[in-house]
């Protein structure tokens, strides 16, 4: 199989070279592939991610380049070898995630968004998900940086029918 | 800290466990929104199943006195992971009731032949009681005239895929109760809040089984003309008199 690289630029002007095959993990990168305007000798604009967050996302697309196109090839692999390659990925993603502050992940997150790669999306998602699950609205409005636009008496309200909930 | 646009806060929650997400809807009141929204309700319902896998065993005493979440792999059972929810019954003081043996989406129904049906999410708390059906008027008068002999319907609970509406559906034999035709029909539904009469099965109903729900579908054991055979209550021909 060749392996065409192409080229990628952050936001703040650093380049990365990728594989092909893990640059279309990207659904935008694959469609500006397939409609050919990407150029071999110039590198791909992208103004919303920079180059710290587009290193995290192109070490993801690196690790996960095999699962698709190893369909057919797996096919005739046992269950027991499925599932041990399933649980290297797993450790590697739970490994990749565990590191990372929640600013980095809300960042990971808007890249993944902008290039739309659905599997990291929801990898971040669910991190970011179990990493709020236990905290209070309060914790959760400075997290998100949200107003709290009820009033006292309408949050008491609130509060009062879900009870159960803040147990 | 840079803050995410709503859509994308959105598939955020669709990760979170329930209980988390009623405590958030005091958050902001486009979080609330949000939450109580039909749209959100059905993705993280579908992501909670795929995610969850096996759903947890509810456990109820006769008379709604203890109501216990129970997971489903018994081998994680510890009393830590036991959940006792409130109880019910001071909705009203029921003998006892029986369990729909149906449920879906963590919907389970409740009824008792001469109380309101209750239609409830053990993990929500949502309850709702619906109106007496005919078959349980009936059943009242008749409990009046003479000891009832004959053996009790059993209701039916499914989710009408069409129409996206869950549906407590009573079929039972007519003759017992002084109708018409072989059976009787009738259909729970949440936007009217009514029971509807619609045509039904022509071969007698064998009250013993419980009907069964499967993908869309209620089905009941009934008096064939040759053999047994499983009559199949579509709610495709059900929507139709909806």
């Amino acid at each position: 199989m060749s392996s065409n690289m192409i080229m990628l630029k952050s936001s703040d002007g650093a380049s990365f070279e990728i594989e092909e095959a893990a640059a279309r993990k990207s659904k935008i990168i694959a469609n500006m592939i397939e409609v050919e305007c990407v150029d071999e000798d110039k590198a791909i604009p992208l103004q919303n991610v920079t180059g710290n967050i587009l290193a995290l996302v192109i070490e993801y697309c690196n690790k996960h380049i095999v699962d698709d196109d190893d369909d057919v090839a797996t096919e005739e692999a046992s269950e027991e070898e499925e599932e041990a390659k399933k649980k290297k990925v797993d450790d590697w993603e739970a490994e990749f995630m565990n590191s990372m502050s929640l600013e980095t992940m809300f960042e990971l997150l808007l890249a993944a968004n902008y290039l739309n790669i659905k599997s990291l999306i929801d990898l971040v998602c669910q991190t970011i998900a179990n990493n709020i699950k236990d905290k209070t609205p309060e914790e959760v409005r400075k997290i998100f940086s949200i107003e709290n636009d009820f009033t006292p008496e309408e949050e008491e309200e609130i509060r009062k029918e879900n009870a159960w909930a803040f147990g | 800290m840079e803050s995410l646009p709503h859509d994308i806060v959105e598939r955020i929650l669709e990760f979170v466990p329930v209980k988390s997400l009623v405590r958030f809807k005091s958050v902001s009141k486009q979080w609330k929104s949000t939450m109580e929204s039909q749209y959100f309700q059905t993705k993280q319902l579908t992501f909670g199943v795929r995610s969850v896998g096996e759903l947890d065993v509810l456990l109820v005493s006769k008379e709604l006195k203890t109501m216990v979440l129970m997971p489903h792999d018994h081998h994680h059972i510890a009393a830590s992971a036991l959940r006792t929810l409130d109880s019910l019954s001071s909705l009203s003081s029921p003998p006892y009731y029986l369990v729909c043996q149906t449920s879906c989406d963590g919907l389970v129904c409740l009824n008792a032949y001469l109380h309101l049906t209750i239609v409830f999410n053990p993990t929500t708390r949502w309850h709702r009681s619906l109106p007496l059906s005919r078959l349980q008027q009936l059943t009242f008068e008749k409990r009046i005239r003479e000891s009832y002999r004959y053996s009790l319907p059993k209701l039916g609970f499914g989710k009408d895929k069409i129409n996206d509406t869950y549906k407590p559906v009573w079929l039972y034999n007519s003759y017992e109760f002084g109708l018409e035709n072989a059976t009787t029909c009738e259909v729970f539904d949440f936007s009217t809040n009514s029971w509807r009469y619609i045509t039904s099965s022509p071969y007698r109903v064998i009250a013993c089984p419980h009907p069964l729900y499967l993908d869309g579908m209620l089905y009941w054991l009934t008096e064939g003309e040759e053999t047994k055979v499983v009559s199949r209550s579509s709610y495709r021909n059900f929507s139709s008199y909806l």
